[in-house]
């Protein structure tokens, strides 16, 4: 049944927390799969999405609805979250997600996916990160442009052109095996 | 998993953006398709989500706690540390206090009634929504031009009196008012909607009651006194410019007031007229609306006024209509307090009272002394709320409306003028409504969805102070004001 997240979050921000679990229902699985394609190991993943909903319920007064959408305040949580997970596990500054990592580098990942995620990183490292992420929010999370653009702080038209170059430099790019790939599957 | 709506999806809006990249369709379903078929599997674990859950309400619950715990913030000397008080009252006010508020927290009793909660109940569990009276005894008409809220817009022909003649008003005649619907189409969708119910809770009163019946008051054994409740404290401030805190247990609810006793009244010592002229206030002496509402703002924060669930405030200047109109504006009356109205929001609306007003808490700002004079409604927000069926019918509502909503002035058969009143599309509401039970002697406050219809246009040099048009929702309500002519029972007559 469709929830009136509004109303909800009204209620939440001035006191009355018993329907946080409403919202809860709705963006668990989103949240941790957003999570997940960014750590790709399963513990990982629930621990930081454990954190996330915490963050949310604690700070759920800080949330300005004339400032863009719940989802995407919900989301940007989740990438801040990430982000700092990373900066405690390498303290390298500059890696944001586990595509940023290199293949020998030190980050438990989960075994089972590892042959198709090594095959899909060959592409995706070919993109710069802000690339990577739209593609990511885009076509795995299936967020919308505008939810993308809330979440990195860009216009929504910037998103949108930003994601038709990635695919058409991917296009370009796209190596004979792929192709064959391709074709055989 | 169905990938093909994502897929297209995808593709149209990239050719939105270069409608080139349709030649390359074959080319860029396959690179989406690639991207999509190597989304990990994220192993999502239901039994995770429902254990952090769990986790997640345990968390709510145990912030529930602490807030209870903190409730009591009356007592709490955040709001107490700025009462100032006479050495000896102190002492009274530390023996007294000081172990009242360990026993209440003891005891957990929460006395800070802007904790809000609203638990739900099944439909109509309220019962019947119609007061248990006879029609006739229903607050109606003579009783709404009483008080701030109160009043059909329009003053009635009975109160164009020798008061209104004294400060310069013109007499207004049998004027009826004839409303005009200019607003949108409305669609109402829903058949039923929620109804709230203030809970009444007297066992702070009662568990209070025990503590004090331990005190030795000499000659008097309290002791003796059995099943007893304390119903109302009243604490001064001795001090100039004091305040008195009344804490009323039955209703659950506080204020603070002028200590009059000790805020100075030059005027209160004059025996002539002359005299008097020397201290009314003139137009000059009446602050901006923004300073006003800087003095409310500042004595809320002063005593630690949980605003949360509050608008911020209006200053409601109820008299300025009175004095445009004033064909002798030296003569016009330019109060001594004006109320400042910061209005409730509950579930994301605003509450309203029957005439349309806004209703929360209202900070009372005396213009003489440029103080706050007090605040009143600080009150339990304790809700019970249940379905109950409404009007779903546009035309009736509008048809309401039209009428003047829930507060209606009297059509007078010889009418010497007609002023039409335009309304605007409404929007939907909660308006404060008393429900009152004869057997019980007793009233109960409920929150009752309803249209609201902004008053968009008035003509000029008219004295008409509701900013609003009111219609209840709630099917029951409506056939009850219809039954008792307080609705739309009321005779019309031909202009």
């Amino acid at each position: 049944m469709e929830i009136n997240e509004e109303k909800i979050i009204t209620e939440c921000q001035i006191g009355n927390l018993d329907d946080f679990g409403r919202l809860y229902d709705k963006y668990i699985k989103k949240i941790y799969d957003f999570t997940y394609y960014r750590v790709l190991h399963k513990e990982t993943a629930e621990d930081l999405t454990s954190k996330i909903f915490f963050k949310a319920l604690e700070n759920i007064n800080k949330y300005q609805a004339n400032k863009g959408s719940f989802s995407s305040w919900l989301y940007r949580i989740a990438k801040n979250t990430i982000t700092d997970y990373y900066r405690t596990k390498k303290e390298i500054i500059n890696i944001t997600d586990v595509w940023d990592l290199k293949s020998d580098e030190d980050i438990e990942k989960d075994i089972e996916n590892k042959q198709e995620l090594d095959e899909i990183k060959k592409y995706l490292n070919k993109l710069s990160p802000e690339q990577r992420e739209i593609v990511i929010m885009r076509v795995w999370n299936e967020l919308s442009y505008k939810e993308i653009a809330e979440i990195i702080d860009k216009s929504e038209d910037s998103c949108k052109m930003m994601f038709s170059r990635t695919i058409t430099s991917l296009r370009r790019e796209m190596p004979l095996a792929l192709f064959i790939f391709l074709l055989l599957n | 998993m169905n990938r093909k709506q994502p897929i297209e999806k995808i593709l149209k809006d990239l050719y939105l953006i270069d409608p080139e990249l349709k030649n390359y369709e074959k080319d860029l379903l396959e690179i989406i398709n690639k991207i999509l078929s190597s989304r990990p599997n994220t192993k999502f674990d239901e039994k995770f989500a429902r254990s952090l859950k769990k986790e997640i309400m345990g968390e709510i619950k145990k912030m529930e706690r602490r807030k209870k715990e903190n409730a009591w913030q009356f007592f709490n000397f955040n709001f107490m540390k700025k009462f100032s008080y006479a050495p000896a009252g102190i002492i009274i006010l530390l023996l007294l206090i000081i172990p009242a508020a360990y026993y209440l927290t003891k005891k957990n009793i929460n006395l800070a009634y802007d904790t809000l909660k609203i638990t739900r109940v099944e439909e109509k569990a309220f019962g019947s929504l119609q007061s248990e009276s006879p029609a006739g005894d229903e607050p109606a008409l003579a009783e709404t031009a009483k008080g701030l809220g109160g009043g059909g817009g329009g003053a009635p022909v009975g109160e164009a009196s020798a008061q209104d003649t004294a400060v310069g008003l013109p007499a207004p005649g049998w004027v009826n008012y004839n409303y005009i619907y200019k607003g949108d189409d409305l669609v109402i969708t829903e058949t039923a909607m929620e109804v709230l119910k203030k809970v009444k809770d007297s066992s702070s009163g009662k568990e209070f009651a025990k503590y004090i019946s331990k005190l030795n008051l000499g000659s008097i054994d309290l002791g003796r006194f059995k099943n007893t409740t304390i119903n109302n404290l009243d604490i001064t401030e001795d001090r100039e410019f004091g305040y008195s805190l009344y804490l009323n247990l039955v209703e659950n609810s506080m204020s603070i007031n002028t200590n009059w006793n000790k805020w100075p009244r030059p005027e209160a010592e004059c025996r002539d007229e002359k005299c008097l002229e020397q201290y009314r206030l003139k137009i000059e002496d009446m602050p901006a609306d923004e300073e006003i509402i800087t003095i409310a703002d500042d004595f809320i924060k002063e005593y630690d006024i949980d605003m949360k669930n509050y608008g911020p405030g209006q200053v409601w200047d109820y008299w300025r209509q009175n004095y445009e109109i004033a064909p002798d504006k030296s003569l016009a009356y330019i109060p001594e307090t004006v109320p400042v109205i910061y209005p409730l929001i509950i579930n994301g609306q605003i509450i309203y009272d029957e005439s349309g007003n806004k209703t929360g808490l209202t900070v009372e700002v005396n213009i003489r002394h440029k103080k706050a004079a007090g605040i009143r409604d600080i009150t339990s927000r304790n809700y019970i709320s249940s379905n109950y069926e409404i009007e779903n019918s546009s035309e009736k509502i509008i048809a309401i409306a039209k009428k003047g909503g829930l507060r209606q002035t009297f059509k007078y058969p010889e009418a010497t003028k007609t002023i039409d009143i335009e309304l605007g599309t409404p929007t939907l509401g909660l308006i404060k409504y008393y429900q009152y039970n004869r057997d019980k002697m007793e009233s109960s406050e409920l929150l009752v969805p309803a249209y609201i219809f902004p008053i968009t246009d008035i003509p000029e040099e008219t004295y008409f102070y509701q900013e609003n048009i009111v219609v209840p929702l709630v099917k029951e309500i409506i056939a009850e004001r219809e039954s008792s002519n307080n609705l739309i029972g009321i005779p019309e007559t031909k202009q």
